[in-house]
C-alpha cells in the first residue's frame, strides 16, 4: 500500500554522493598531514613522533590544563627534539596504549610508565627502561593495617586491592595474591579514590605515584609497603620500526650519560634508582614551589607559598652551612625555614636539624646549632615558607644556593632546576579573594558542601571545563546535522519497496540500536586503526556518534511518514504528482514538523553522550572535569560539569515542551472530523449559486433529526 | 466516443470481492451519480478509475487509452482527473492559495505567478478569495471542501470525480458545496459522483447508477430510478431513504 513511499534509486544515489564529497572534503580540510599513516615503513619519513601517553599519575605525566606535563613528557620532548622530529602527543587510557603502538598507525611510540614484560614484548619493541620502579601499598589514615603488620595483612586473603588497569601493579597483585580480590581502575586517580570510599582496602602502585598522590590529593593516606619488584619503565615502539628503537636508545644513552636524565628526574623529585652515582659534590634533587592554586597544579604569582629544596651531599662534603638566595623581588619569611635530613629506605624518616636563619637582602643564611649533622652522603630538605612572588610577573625563577662544608670552602650550587610562575587571571583572582571571607570557610567546614560545592575549586574548575563545554558542542553540531540526512535515508530506506534496501536499513538500525554506544566508539577508535583507517580523534569521534545517532533518526524520521494520513498521499497522487514530489513537497514537510519534538529529544541524548568520547581522548567536558577532580580530590567539578550540560539540555528540553504544546494546538489533521452539530454554529453565508435547489431533508438532515 | 469506458472490472482485497464484474461508460460532459448501500463498491470503483486503487483484472479505458496496462504514465492519466475526497485531505502544512497552486507548479509546471493568477481565480469561484492565507485548519469543513474542490479543478482536469464530498460536513456546509459541484456540472464538466445526497442526484445527474455487492444493478435517468425503480434492491434501497 505504501508503494509512494518508494524513492528512486537515483535519488538516493545523489544524496549518499553529496554526503560522501562533503564528509571527505572535510576530512581533507581536518587533516591535510595525515597521509603519513598510510603504510608504516614510511612513516619515518615524516618528520613526526607521535607519542601516546596517558596523562594521570603525576609526577612522570599529568595534564595541567590542555598541557601534558611531568617526567615523562620531557623525555620525549628532549628525544624528539634530539631526533629532530616534531613531536606530537595523543592522549589515551593506559590499557589502550600498547593497542595503539602495535598497531603503529595512531602512533608511534607509548611512553606512560608501561613496565617491560615478556608480554607486552610480543606486541612492541621496548627501548632500553629510563626507570627502574618499585611498588607502593597505600591505605586510608583510618585504615587498621599498618607498617608492622602490612606484609601479613597484605598476604591475607580478605582484602580488595585498587589497581589501574593494564599496569603491572595489577599483574603483581594478581600473580602474588591469588586470592585477593582486585579493581582495575582506568585512572590512577580513581584507584586512590576508591580506597578513600571503601570500594578497597589498599591501593598498590608505583612508588614514585604514590608518593605524589599522597603528597598532593591524597594527604589522609599512607604508606604501609614497599616492594622492590624491579619493574622498569621503557618505551614502547612498533614492532616493525627498529630504526626508531636504534635512535631511541643512542639518545636515551647519551641522555644518561650527560646527566640530562637525571636532571628531568630531579625537576619533577623522582629518585631514579639504579642511577645512584658517586657524586663529588652536593646535587640537587629538587627544587619546587608547592602549588597554591587548587584546580590547576600551578604556582601563582601574588599568593604565599613554600619552596623545597632537596640536596643530597656528595661522600666527601661534611655540610656546615647554606646560604639560598631567592630572585630579586620575591618575598619570603625566614622564621619558619625549617631543614629536615631524610634517612631510611625510601627516605621517608625525617630528622629535623637544628638550625639558625637569618635574612640579608634577599638571601637567607641557614647555620647549623648542632654541628655533625648533614653528614657525608645524606639527603636534606630545606623549607622556605611565605614566598610571594612578584605579581604581574609571570615568569620562571631561579634560586641560587651555596654550601659551606666543614673546611669552610663555600661551594656553589650549579644544577638548580626554574620554578615556573604564572600570573593569576581575573577569575582566579576573585576566587583567591571570596575564599578568604569568612562565610566561604563557614561554607566549606561543611564535608558535603566543601567536596561537591567548593567555592574556590568551583570558580575555577569553570574556565578550564568551558573548554570542554566548546569542544563537546561543536562534536555535536558537526554530528547532528550529519546524522540527518542520514537518518532520512535509512527512514526512505525502511519504507522502500524493494527488500534488499528495508533488509540493509533495518540491519543497521538494529545493530546499532542494539550495542552501547561506548562499544562502537571503543570499536571505532581501536578497531579501525587495526584496519589501517586513519582518522583525527574529533572527526572519528563525531563520525560514530553522528552513525548512531542517525539509527534512532531513523527510527524517529519512520514514525514521522508513517503519522501522515494516507489521505494526503492520495490526494497528492491524485493531482497527478509523483512518488518523488509528494515525498519532497507534501509528506517530508509534515512528517518533519511532527519529528521536530523528539528529534530535539534526541539532539539532547547526543549531546550528553558526547561524555563518553572522554574515554578515548577526546578534550571535553568530562575530560575536563576529571583532570581537575585529580588534581583537587574534589568533587566540585564534576558539578560544574553537570551545569555546563544543563546550560544546554534545560532550555532545549522546554522548547520541546513548547513545541509539543504549539503543534497540538496548530496541527490538527485535515482528516474528516466526526460529525457533530454544534448547537450555535450559524450557517455560512459564502453561498456562490442559490440553494433553493438543495431543499433540506437531504440523508444527513433526516438521520440527524433537525436542522 | 464515450470518455470512460469500464470493462469487466473486478478489485479483490484479500479474500473480499469488492467489485465483481462492472460495465459502463460515460460521455464527456456527463453528471453521473453513484448510490447505493455502504460496501457496495461505489467508493472502491471511483478509485479504481484513477488507479488508487489497483483492479484485479479488467480495463479501464479513459479518453482513448487503457489505463490499466503496463507502461502507461499514471501521473499524466491522474493530472486530467480530478478527485475530492470525503476527507477533504488538503495539505495542512499550506495555507488555501498554496494548496491550490502546488500541482500546477509540479505537475503542469506553470509559472507560479499564472498558477496564483488560476488558483485566485478559482478560490473567488468557490467563494473563498478572502480565505486565500488560511491553512486548513484555520477554515470549517466546508471550506476545506471548497478549497479540494478548487485545488482539483486547477488542474484543468477532463473528469472529476467526488467520492461522498459532503457526507463529513455539517448539515448546514453541506449546501454550499454542492453548489459549487453543481456550478461545475452547469460549466459541462464530466463529473462521477459518489453521495448519499438523493436531491442533488435528482437535480444535477444526468444518470443514476445504483450499485449493491459490487455489480451495478440499475442504471437510468434520475426520474426512473427515483419514481420507477425496477429492482427490489434499488427499490428497497429508496424505501429506506424516504
Amino acid at each position: 500500500m505504501y508503494n509512494f513511499l518508494f524513492m528512486k534509486a537515483a535519488k538516493v544515489k545523489i544524496i549518499f554522493g553529496i554526503l560522501a564529497v562533503a564528509l571527505l572534503s572535510f576530512i581533507f580540510m581536518q587533516n591535510p598531514n595525515q597521509s603519513h599513516a598510510d603504510n608504516n615503513d614510511s612513516q619515518r619519513q615524516s618528520d613526526k613522533l607521535i607519542v601516546a601517553t596517558s596523562p594521570d599519575y603525576p609526577p612522570f605525566c599529568e595534564l595541567q590544563g590542555d598541557k601534558i606535563v611531568g617526567y615523562e613528557p620531557d623525555i620525549y620532548h628532549e628525544i624528539a627534539n634530539r631526533l629532530g622530529l616534531k613531536l606530537e602527543e595523543k592522549i589515551m587510557n593506559f590499557d589502550s596504549i600498547i593497542t595503539a603502538v602495535a598497531s603503529g598507525t595512531q602512533c608511534d611510540i607509548g611512553m606512560s610508565g608501561i613496565s617491560i614484560d615478556p608480554e607486552r614484548e610480543k606486541s612492541v619493541n621496548f627501548s632500553d627502561p629510563y626507570y627502574t620502579a618499585d611498588l607502593s601499598f597505600a591505605v586510608a589514615e583510618r585504615s587498621d593495617i599498618e607498617s608492622s603488620n602490612a606484609k601479613y595483612k597484605i598476604y591475607d586473603s580478605g582484602l580488595t586491592f585498587a589497581v589501574q588497569s593494564g599496569t603491572t601493579a595489577e599483574t603483581f597483585v594478581k600473580e602474588n595474591y591469588p586470592r585477593a580480590r582486585c579493581l582495575a581502575y582506568t585512572n590512577a586517580n580513581d584507584c586512590f579514590s576508591a580506597v578513600l570510599a571503601d570500594q578497597a582496602d589498599v591501593v598498590c602502585s608505583t612508588k614514585a605515584v604514590v608518593n605524589d598522590m599522597l603528597k598532593s590529593s591524597f594527604s589522609n593516606m599512607r604508606v604501609v609497603l614497599n616492594v622492590a619488584t624491579g619493574e622498569e619503565y621503557g618505551i614502547a615502539i612498533n614492532k616493525s620500526d627498529t630504526t626508531l628503537l636504534t635512535n631511541i636508545n643512542r639518545v636515551l644513552a647519551e641522555m644518561k650519560t650527560d646527566g640530562t636524565l637525571n636532571k628531568i628526574a630531579s625537576k619533577h623529585g623522582i629518585n631514579v634508582s639504579g642511577e645512584k652515582e658517586e657524586t663529588t659534590s652536593l646535587k640537587t634533587i629538587k627544587c619546587t614551589a608547592k602549588a597554591n592554586t587548587q584546580a590547576t597544579s600551578d604556582v601563582m604569582s601574588g599568593k604565599p607559598t613554600r619552596i623545597t629544596w632537596e640536596a643530597q651531599t656528595a661522600k666527601n662534603e661534611y655540610l656546615n652551612g647554606i646560604q639560598f638566595t631567592l630572585p630579586e623581588g620575591v618575598k619570603f619569611g625566614v622564621e619558619d625555614t625549617a631543614l629536615t635530613m631524610l634517612t631510611g629506605e625510601d627516605l621517608l624518616t625525617r630528622t629535623p636539624i637544628k638550625i639558625k636563619a637569618t635574612a640579608e637582602a634577599q638571601t637567607i643564611k641557614v647555620n647549623f646549632l648542632d654541628p655533625n649533622q648533614i653528614k657525608y652522603g645524606a639527603y636534606f630538605r630545606l623549607e622556605i615558607y611565605d614566598v610571594v612572588f612578584p605579581e604581574n610577573y609571570a615568569t620562571e625563577y631561579k634560586c641560587a644556593a651555596t654550601y659551606y662544608t666543614i673546611d669552610d670552602v663555600s661551594h656553589k650550587v650549579n644544577d638548580m632546576p626554574s620554578i615556573a610562575v604564572i600570573n593569576p587571571s581575573w577569575i582566579q583572582r576573585f576566587a583567591e579573594d571570596i575564599n578568604e571571607t569568612e562565610f566561604v570557610k563557614a561554607w566549606n567546614s561543611n564535608t558535603f558542601l566543601n567536596l561537591f560545592l567548593n567555592p574556590y575549586i568551583f570558580l575555577l574548575s569553570i574556565p578550564v571545563v568551558f573548554t570542554g563545554f566548546l569542544m563537546a558542542l561543536a562534536t555535536v553540531l558537526c554530528a547532528f546535522p550529519l546524522a540527518i540526512p542520514l537518518g532520512l535515508i535509512l527512514a526512505l530506506m525502511r519504507l522502500s519497496k524493494l527488500r534488499v534496501f528495508r533488509a540493509i536499513a533495518a540491519t543497521y538500525v538494529n545493530i546499532i540500536r542494539g550495542t552501547p554506544l561506548f562499544l562502537q566508539i571503543y570499536i571505532a577508535f581501536f578497531g579501525l586503526p587495526l584496519a589501517g583507517i586513519n582518522i583525527p580523534n574529533f572527526l572519528l569521534g563525531l563520525i560514530v556518534l553522528a552513525m548512531n545517532s542517525s539509527a534512532y533518526l531513523c527510527e524517529i524520521f519512520r514514525a514521522g511518514i508513517q503519522s501522515i494520513p494516507k489521505g494526503q498521499f492520495e490526494a497528492a497522487r491524485s493531482l497527478g504528482m509523483s512518488a518523488q514530489q509528494t515525498m519532497l513537497s507534501v509528506v517530508l514537510p509534515q512528517a518533519f514538523r511532527v519529528c521536530i519534538p523528539t528529534m530535539t529529544s534526541e539532539f539532547i541524548l547526543l549531546y550528553k553522550d558526547t561524555s563518553l568520547l572522554a574515554s578515548v581522548g577526546v578534550m571535553e567536558i568530562v575530560m575536563f572535569a576529571k583532570t581537575i577532580v585529580a588534581s583537587t580530590g574534589s568533587i566540585t567539578p564534576y558539578i560544574v560539569a553537570a551545569l555546563f550540560y544543563l546550560v544546554i539540555t534545560i532550555p532545549l528540553a522546554k522548547i520541546v515542551g513548547n513545541l509539543e504544546k504549539k503543534f497540538k494546538k496548530s496541527h490538527k489533521p485535515t482528516g474528516a472530523p466526526k460529525r457533530i452539530m454544534k448547537k450555535d454554529q450559524k450557517p455560512d453565508k459564502s453561498t456562490i449559486a442559490s440553494h433553493e435547489v438543495f431543499p433540506k431533508g437531504g440523508i444527513d438532515s433526516n438521520q440527524m433529526g433537525s436542522v | 466516443m464515450p470518455i470512460i469506458e469500464v470493462k469487466n472490472l473486478y478489485k479483490k482485497f484479500d479474500d473480499l470481492n469488492v467489485l465483481n464484474g462492472v460495465n459502463f461508460s460515460v460521455e464527456a460532459g456527463e453528471v453521473v451519480v453513484f448510490l447505493g448501500p455502504s460496501g457496495s463498491g461505489k467508493s472502491t470503483l471511483l478509485r479504481c478509475i484513477n488507479m488508487l486503487d489497483t483492479p484485479t483484472s479488467g480495463r479501464i479505458i479513459f479518453e482513448d487509452e487503457d489505463i490499466t496496462a503496463k507502461g502507461v504514465d499514471i501521473n499524466k492519466v491522474r493530472a486530467r482527473m480530478g478527485m475530492v475526497f470525503q476527507g477533504f485531505n488538503l495539505f495542512p502544512h499550506m495555507d488555501a492559495l498554496k494548496n491550490v497552486m502546488l500541482a500546477q507548479t509540479k505537475v503542469l509546471k506553470t509559472k507560479s505567478s499564472e498558477a496564483e493568477k488560476i488558483a485566485m481565480d478559482l478560490l473567488d469561484a468557490v467563494g473563498l478569495a478572502d480565505r486565500a492565507d488560511h491553512y486548513p485548519h484555520q477554515l470549517s469543513g466546508g471550506q476545506q471542501q471548497r478549497v479540494a474542490i478548487a485545488r482539483a479543478v486547477a488542474m484543468d482536469p477532463h473528469v472529476m470525480l467526488f467520492d461522498e464530498p459532503t457526507s463529513a460536513l455539517d448539515p448546514e456546509l453541506v449546501r454550499d458545496v454542492l453548489s459549487v459541484m453543481k456550478g461545475l456540472a452547469d460549466r459541462g464538466m464530466t463529473m462521477l459522483v459518489v453521495t448519499h445526497e438523493l436531491d442533488f442526484a435528482r437535480d444535477v445527474a444526468d444518470r443514476v447508477v445504483f450499485m449493491d455487492g459490487g455489480k451495478i444493478i440499475e442504471s437510468g435517468n434520475p426520474s426512473q430510478i427515483f419514481d420507477n425503480p425496477q429492482h427490489p434492491r434499488t427499490k428497497n434501497f429508496l424505501g429506506h431513504l424516504k
